[in-house]
């Protein structure tokens, strides 16, 4: 059964439980009204000064908001290039960003020593940048190889993806190989994804990269649909799947390499969001996209309050998190759907 | 109306195609016909835009179909090409409503939502089309494919619009076979041009009102099913045996083939010496 109607309820519901859940829950405990007085207060509305204002205002608020967005972004970037793929088990990993991201991120560990805390950019780090860099390197590097005859090749970039993912991965070894326990630890944590040390800075960076996403793309939704019928189908109704597959190239490595860059790689939201709105509501993009943005902004956030306050004061990495209550959902909705979906 | 000059069309050394001629009026059902890897498929990919011919003009309404932008010319052609895999579990109306988007940018209007329904309706697919396509036999799937490219172009544009169709009766029961052609048939009469490739002869001598006959690449013949359907055009195009006759009833030409399957000739042989035995 498909239920369109009560899943933008549903999800409109959890994305303001999960906030506020987000910003009452942890460590240390702080009250609903003080909540709401924090906010108003920095929104310009009242001049009280609040004790726990420094925790919410300066570390839970961006870190909320930081979350809602990058798993926004995720489940977004997820969500299209399963459909340019045609395969419900893309994603954007398939397109090497996380590889090319865990590469540039252990290459800055081990390379740059101190460098990496100390230098930065209006507040970004240098491992954050570099991180971006070599993400975005590497899915430009795939599509540029399956791009031949003005065309890119699906089949050819998934190959592609692969064999850059396998290179990736030894070159990968090889830095471990030749770093010391620290810097280990540190490209381990880092691959395990966190939103802690989150800042306003990222705040703004996440909203307006995924503003940028959606605008680009959501316009795209029912072309996105016919895709489903394959490419040259797809251009007899009237569309430019080449530039299509641009913009979505283009779009997830933009989003998905700003938010490895940031929190590292936090794997699951993107394969596991679309696929669980497509088994509610079917596989129509102009609800898939809209519902994954929404259902990746509760599922990350929740997930990052569950990685903050489980094993108090200490933090658990959010990749940990998101697989481990990812994947039995995932498998209670695999079998209870098998017996309907072709009902 | 339909204008095709000189198509030539080469994969590596192998001629696909070679100087194929032929034009279409509205009105007319044309089919091809021709044996496997005569080159059918590709002619069509070529009047669909999918490939590019290496030589040769193709017109529509006087102009290179070329010049046409996507999205004009998807509202007067469409094209139901002869495997269509669907990515995702999509219902048979979302199927069909897709033969729409070139209509509107995000909800369907008004129009869109009666073009699908009469297109289900003419495909006989009403009883499934909240089924899942993946669920559905290889017949209903290959209906609600027609049924698609029969509503991207059901639109009030009085213009001549055109539906090429690659074996369109795949996998379809003896009674949608015709409800099909006869469907498309009256698609044509109402001022269009159909083209479609068929495997059954005696089906394209009833309904086309041109035959276009392509083996080896080339034209081997073009013209109505009285002209074309001859013994030798046909005998030489199939490689195999034809005849043809006056289809009793219908006045049509009728082809059967001289052809007598070898188990046919061992049962009477063995027949024979049972005779001699006794």
């Amino acid at each position: 059964m498909r239920h369109k109607s009560y899943l933008f309820i549903i999800l409109s519901i959890a994305l303001i439980l999960s906030f506020f859940l987000a910003l009452f829950y942890g460590a240390a405990k702080v009250s609903f009204s003080a909540v709401i007085e924090i906010i108003a207060k920095n929104l310009g509305f009242t001049n009280s000064h609040h004790p726990s204002e420094a925790l919410i205002w300066n570390i839970r608020l961006p870190r909320l908001l930081n979350s809602f967005f990058t798993g926004a972004v995720l489940a977004l970037s997820g969500a299209v290039m399963q459909a340019l793929f045609k395969n419900p088990l893309a994603d954007p990993s398939i397109i090497g960003i996380s590889s090319g991201a865990s590469l540039s991120a252990s290459l800055a560990i081990v390379a740059s020593g101190s460098f990496i805390y100390n230098f930065s950019i209006a507040g970004l780090s240098f491992l954050s940048l570099f991180t971006f860099g070599g993400a975005v390197l590497t899915s430009l590097l795939i599509f540029g190889i399956s791009y031949q005859h003005k065309k890119a090749d699906v089949p050819t970039m998934l190959m592609a993806g692969i064999a850059i993912n396998a290179l990736c991965g030894a070159l990968i070894g090889v830095i471990l190989f030749v770093s010391d326990d620290a810097q280990l630890r540190s490209i381990t944590f880092w691959t395990l994804g966190s939103m802690g040390g989150s800042i306003w800075q990222q705040v703004f960076i996440m909203l307006f990269v995924m503003l940028i996403i959606c605008m680009v793309l959501f316009p795209h939704a029912k072309d996105l649909n016919a895709l489903a019928l394959g490419e040259e189908n797809a251009g007899l109704l009237g569309i430019h799947a080449e530039k299509l597959k641009r913009k979505i190239i283009l779009c997830t490595s933009l989003g998905v390499g700003t938010a490895v860059a940031f929190f590292g790689i936090i794997g699951f939201i993107g394969l596991v969001v679309p696929h669980i709105i497509r088994l509610v509501a079917g596989p129509d993009n102009r609800i898939v996209m809209p519902a994954s943005l929404m259902g990746g902004a509760v599922l990350l956030s929740l997930a990052d309050t569950l990685a903050r306050t489980l094993a108090a004061p200490a933090e658990l990495p959010i990749g940990i998190i998101t697989a481990i209550a990812g994947a039995p959902l995932f498998l209670y909705l695999l079998i209870k759907n098998k017996k309907i979906s072709y009902a | 109306m339909l204008k095709a000059e000189n198509i030539t069309y080469h994969i590596g050394q192998k001629n696909i195609l070679q100087n194929v001629c032929f034009y279409s009026q509205p009105g007319e059902l044309l089919v091809i016909l021709g044996a496997n890897g005569a080159g059918k498929s590709t002619l069509i990919k070529c009047l669909a835009q999918m490939i590019i011919p290496h030589s040769g003009h193709i017109t529509w309404k006087h102009k290179p179909i070329h010049t046409y932008n996507t999205n004009t010319i998807s509202k007067q052609r469409s094209v139901l090409t002869q495997q269509t895999m669907v990515g995702f579990e999509f219902s048979v109306y979302e199927i069909v409503m897709m033969g729409r988007y070139p209509y509107f940018k995000s909800i369907p209007a008004t129009s869109d939502v009666n073009a699908v329904n009469r297109a289900i309706e003419q495909n006989d697919i009403n009883l499934y089309k909240k089924r899942i396509y993946q669920s559905l036999s290889g017949g209903e799937q290959q209906r609600t494919h027609l049924a698609r490219v029969m509503a991207q172009l059901l639109n009030d544009n009085t213009e001549a619009k055109l539906i090429l169709l690659d074996e369109p009766l795949n996998n379809l029961d003896i009674k949608h076979q015709y409800g099909t052609l006869q469907t498309i048939k009256n698609f044509c009469h109402a001022g269009n041009i159909g083209i479609m490739i068929l495997h059954d002869i005696n089906l394209a001598a009833m309904y086309a009102d041109k035959l276009l006959i392509l083996k080896n690449g080339q034209v081997l013949a073009f013209g109505s099913p009285q002209e074309v359907m001859k013994n030798e055009i046909l005998s030489d195009a199939y490689d195999f045996p034809v005849s043809v006759q006056t289809h009793p009833q219908l006045k049509v030409p009728l082809a059967y083939f001289n052809y007598k399957p070898e188990y046919l000739n061992q049962k009477t042989h063995a027949y024979d010496t049972q005779i001699h035995a006794q």
